[in-house]
């Protein structure tokens, strides 16, 4: 299953109640403080119940879940490696 | 990275300005910054000008803020530029400017961050007693909205001794400043270093990631954390066979740790004492289990400190033993001087103790709410709330506050908040809400609404919508017991 930028983006806008306008692709979410470690709970959460996948803790990082893109593409990876 | 003289410099040219422009003795100014070097400036600043610093969570919502520069008559607020144009009202209405980086950006009153560098002759700085308040700063109780506890420079002082003395904090000390200057810890790993001649190192994200690579780059030798700190980080180091051995002290506190956890700590801090802790605003940094007792008693609140008198007693029957369950209250230096502008929540918290009169009088007393039991080696073990508040990843949060923000949020019939516990430890906080009209209710408006008025560590992680009326216990009084259970488990809506 892929997870495309587009799609996260409209996660995060009605999760978060964050602006369309802040959420470029590459875009800093936690290393600029738009989202803190409570948004984050919610977010892994979140994830791993719609894309069916299990995020392990040693994955949690910003090379991983920094921007959109970023958290698009490990998503997309964790979902074909669990197929 | 700023030294000592540079730190020293920017203070003094701080509080210089702050004084030029009209500071009073004891008038409060406000700091409402993301954790960082400008923040410890500020704070310290304004004490050395004779000021009483508040310092706000930064997750705070405008209108908290807005609530605590009326309710502390504050004379100016030291924020972000981001933050102007929704302050701009309030500061325009109490006549408190606003201190930023950028002025000019938005309307309302707002003033240019003072340059640093060589100025005039420095003033003189006040002479201050160690009674005089030295921060006020809010702290959640169980009823109501957000409680100012009133901090002397004794209390800070006293803490701040105790703290560096049973770490053995010293100058080739770097602590990592995890922790928010909004609270009295926080700005406590500030003076222990200041003391020490050591250093604090901010973090970057507060991801374990983030966490274990600024160990790493800086060698930070000893961090204070709460419960999802030491959650996130060990489940992380576990996951990945890592260990930290640049550590040599971790201090817990603000609420329970899984025990698996704890267990861990020695394995991924192979070369750190482990120092657990327990206070509370009003009382801070009172009690400790010693390193050296870590594994006979994870999961202990401790024993107090010295100089710190706790007591455990029981109403109308006096001082408990070792076994018997009964109130923790704290007496002595450790015990701050009440909440600002409060005096019915103060009387309540801070009053004098029957069950002690034969030994200290009518001494006034801090009741922590928080009911303990005493083990035969003297150390403490928390059972349970005497009230209803919620303790969550180390914050304080009264459901009383959400279900109140919750209604204003609007067309909310009746909302009932309360702690959940997921597999891994974390708590979280759901909220179950009864609609006025079911059919009309927009989820995505209330959510708007209520993140408006939430900081996001209040904020409810799950929230369940009550299609059909929440089972009463009494004409108007919502069966909390009932509602809870049946949104337990209920998929989130």
């Amino acid at each position: 299953m892929t997870c495309d930028t587009t799609q996260l983006r409209g996660v995060l806008i009605r999760k978060f109640g964050l602006e369309a306008g802040t959420l470029a692709g590459d875009a800093p979410l936690f290393s600029s403080g738009l989202l803190d470690s409570f948004n984050l709970v919610d977010l892994i959460e979140h994830l791993e119940q719609t894309a069916n996948i299990r995020i392990t803790p040693g994955e949690i990082s910003l090379e991983n879940l920094d921007t959109l893109d970023r958290m698009a593409a490990f998503v997309t990876r964790k979902s074909a490696a669990a197929v | 990275m700023v030294g000592a003289a540079e730190l020293r410099a920017r203070v003094e040219a701080l509080a210089a300005w702050l004084l030029r422009h009209g500071l009073r003795r004891r008038d409060r100014v406000g700091i409402y910054l993301h954790p960082s070097i400008d923040q410890f400036v500020a704070l310290l600043a304004v004490s050395l000008a004779g000021g009483v610093f508040v310092v706000l969570n930064h997750r705070w919502s405008p209108a908290q803020v807005a609530r605590a520069m009326a309710h502390t008559g504050m004379r100016w607020l030291f924020t972000q530029a981001g933050k102007m144009s929704a302050l701009a009202a309030p500061a325009q209405a109490l006549g408190c400017p606003l201190i930023v980086r950028e002025p000019g950006l938005g309307p309302g009153p707002s003033v240019p961050w003072p340059a640093s560098g060589p100025v005039e002759p420095l003033p003189g700085f006040p002479a201050l007693s160690d009674r005089d308040l030295a921060a006020i700063l809010y702290t959640s109780g169980s009823t109501g909205l957000p409680k100012g506890v009133m901090i002397s420079h004794r209390n800070f002082l006293d803490a701040s001794h105790r703290i560096a003395e049973y770490l053995g904090n010293h100058h080739g000390d770097r602590v990592l400043a995890l922790l928010p200057c909004s609270a009295p810890w926080g700005v406590l790993q500030l003076t222990t270093m200041l003391q020490a001649g050591g250093q604090v190192v901010l973090p970057g994200a507060s991801m374990p990631a983030e966490v274990a690579r600024s160990i790493r780059q800086h060698r930070v030798t000893g961090l204070a954390g709460l419960p999802p700190t030491w959650i996130g980080l060990v489940d992380y180091l576990e996951d990945r066979g890592e260990t930290l051995p640049e550590l040599r002290f971790v201090t817990t506190s603000g609420g329970v740790i899984p025990d698996r956890v704890l267990e861990a700590m020695p394995r991924v801090f192979p070369r750190a004492e482990v120092f657990q802790t327990y206070g509370l605003s009003e009382a801070f940094r009172s009690t400790l289990v010693p390193p050296s007792w870590f594994a006979r008693k994870r999961g202990s609140l401790g024993r107090p400190c010295r100089n710190v008198d706790v007591f455990v007693v029981q109403p109308g029957k006096g001082r408990c033993g070792p076994g018997e369950r009964g109130e923790l209250v704290h007496r002595g230096a450790v015990v701050t001087l009440g909440y600002w502008a409060d005096p019915e929540a103060t009387a309540a918290s801070f009053r004098s103790c029957p069950e002690l009169r034969e030994e200290i009088s009518d001494e006034i007393v801090h009741y922590s709410g928080d009911i303990v039991e005493m083990d035969a080696e003297g150390f403490l073990w928390f059972v349970g709330r005497r009230d209803g508040l919620l303790k969550i990843n180390g914050h304080r949060v009264s459901p009383e506050e959400i279900e109140s923000a919750a209604v204003r949020a609007g067309a909310v019939a009746h909302a009932v908040a309360f702690g959940l516990e997921d597999q891994s430890g974390c708590h979280g906080i759901c909220l179950a809400i009864q609609p006025a009209r079911a059919a009309a209710f927009d989820r995505a408006e209330f959510d708007r609404r209520l993140r408006d008025a939430l900081p996001s560590y209040q904020f409810p992680r799950k929230l369940s919508v009550w299609a059909e009326p929440m089972p009463l216990s009494a004409p108007g009084k919502v069966d909390r017991a009932a509602v809870i259970r049946r949104s337990f488990g209920e998929p989130e809506t």
